[in-house]
């Protein structure tokens, strides 16, 4: 089912271009991700519900022992690297860096990427009209494939603390974010405890899912971090604005909301929502 | 707006030849600083797909000359405005979505052009350009059964800078057909600045 295709890798920091579609940048040009710490390895990843692989980027900490009683929280990168947005490198540089100077505990980082990651329009986004048993495709099926086959998959594999997942996205990994925090069905606890969704378009859609989850259940125990990027259009600000006070308003039982707007643009929110809801999700920290 | 076509066809009332509005017909560099003027309907990619025009102010000299091709140093101006609209984003086709992204960018422009063929008929100009972008998003919002509304603007004004490809084709003394093609260097906020343009319109050789 899962078979190692390579070894240990070194973080990068240079600018590098990257091929562009979908309304993201054309180029990112920063100081790139902080140094990674722990070894890093790729590893193939079949998927009988999808029938199709998937690459599952894997940082483990340093020092990491497969016998050790030690379980590390668990964070879930969506879009590893994407548009050369290295958004994986991103998460594993900070995980690297807050845990090295002793403020974030360490963590297993799994970036679950595809051989072409645009696939991740067949994954991310939910179907419409959207199906109330969550059965249909998009990202009804990809939940599936989370939850029933790379979660228990890699806490099988490795020593993970399955009540510490978190989940991070930016973009449409921030509407699948959404989605997943939405798709709590107690009393089964939540799939991630903590989700961080980053500047992400949230359609019509999502408000069906939230007002669904609000008449299955009044409590949702999940560590979310919301961001906006300021200059990412007026329907992004309605609309984040319309759901920050819908869910305030629901008074949700467990549920800690962390938001924040960022005066910046759609790419630039990425890495300082990364920071700050990583920062949220781990140890609880105020952005 | 016939008045100024005819105005800018009639050319100047003096008594023998006037002088070319453009490069030499023949070659050769006349010392002439010539004025051209280039309105395109323009189609690009910002967010997502926008129609607009563009409009330029050329200012060039003939610097080289050399058998059948002459080189001109360029000069100019350049505003244009894109619109992008709901109905060509297929994401929103189905949403109670109402509004658009508009965006103004004025520019300088420099670069060069060949001038080609036996009277130089065919110009190929590739310039580059600076300037400031003016985006605007607003919109508003219905979701009626989510009970959802809003409306909003956003704007932002980013510097700008790129390239552009230009192709001519001069029909008469003062009219050509023009073809453009450009975009700004990519940044982290390419959707408010735009990838590319691409246009097609007319030339008016106005000295």
């Amino acid at each position: 089912m899962v078979r190692q295709i390579e070894g240990v890798f070194e973080s990068t920091s240079h600018c590098r271009f990257a091929p562009a579609l979908l309304g993201l940048a054309l180029f990112a040009c920063n100081e790139g991700p902080l140094p990674a710490t722990g070894v890093q390895s790729v590893e193939t990843f079949a998927s009988a519900i999808m029938d199709d692989e998937y690459v599952l980027r894997i940082r483990l900490p340093p020092n990491y022992d497969a016998a050790a009683p030690a379980r590390y929280p668990l964070i879930i990168q969506l879009d590893p690297t994407f548009v050369g947005l290295e958004q994986y490198a991103t998460t594993v540089g900070l995980v690297s860096q807050r845990a090295a100077e002793g403020v974030w505990p360490e963590a297993i980082v799994v970036g679950v990427d595809y051989h072409d990651p645009f696939l991740r329009e067949r994954d991310y986004v939910p179907e419409e009209p959207p199906d109330p048993a969550f059965a249909g495709e998009g990202a009804d099926r990809f939940h599936r494939v989370l939850r029933d086959e790379v979660l228990p998959y890699l806490e099988g594999e490795y020593r993970i603390d399955s009540f510490r997942r978190t989940l991070v996205g930016h973009s449409n990994g921030g509407v699948f974010a959404w989605y997943t925090t939405f798709r709590h069905a107690p009393p089964e606890p939540p799939l991630f405890s903590a989700v961080v969704a980053a500047d992400a378009g949230l359609d019509e859609v999502m408000f069906t899912f939230e007002r669904w989850h609000a008449a299955r259940s009044s409590s949702l125990p999940v560590r979310l971090y919301a961001s906006r990027a300021v200059y990412n259009g007026a329907t992004q600000k309605i609309t984040f604005e319309a759901m920050v006070e819908r869910i305030r308003g629901r008074a949700y039982a467990g549920l800690e909301l962390a938001t924040e707007v960022l005066e910046t643009d759609h790419g630039g929110a990425l890495a300082p929502s990364y920071e700050a809801g990583l920062g949220f999700a781990l140890i609880g920290e105020a952005p | 707006m016939n008045m100024l076509v005819c105005l800018l066809l009639a050319g100047p009332a003096v008594e023998g030849p006037a002088p070319a509005p453009h490069v030499a017909e023949q070659g050769g560099k006349d010392g002439r600083i010539h004025l051209q003027l280039a309105g395109d309907a323009i189609y690009g990619i910002g967010g997502q797909s926008y129609l607009g025009a563009l409009l330029r102010l050329n200012a060039y000299r003939a610097m080289w000359d050399r058998g059948r091709a002459t080189g001109s140093l360029d000069f100019g101006a350049q505003l244009a405005y894109g619109n992008e609209p709901v109905w060509l984003a297929p994401w929103l086709a189905d949403a109670d979505v109402q509004g658009a992204t508009h965006r103004i960018q004025a520019v300088v422009t420099l670069g060069h052009t060949f001038h080609l063929g036996k009277r130089r008929r065919f110009s190929l100009g590739t310039h580059l350009y600076a300037g400031l972008n003016h985006w605007r998003s607003s919109y508003s919002l219905n979701y009626p059964d989510e009970g959802v509304k809003g409306r909003d603007t956003v704007t932002r004004n980013l510097p700008i800078a790129g390239g552009q490809f230009e192709f001519g084709y001069r029909l008469h003394r003062r009219v050509g057909l023009h073809a453009v093609l450009g975009g700004p260097f990519p940044t982290g906020s390419s959707y408010a600045i735009t990838f590319f343009h691409a246009g097609l319109g007319l030339s008016f050789y106005l000295r």
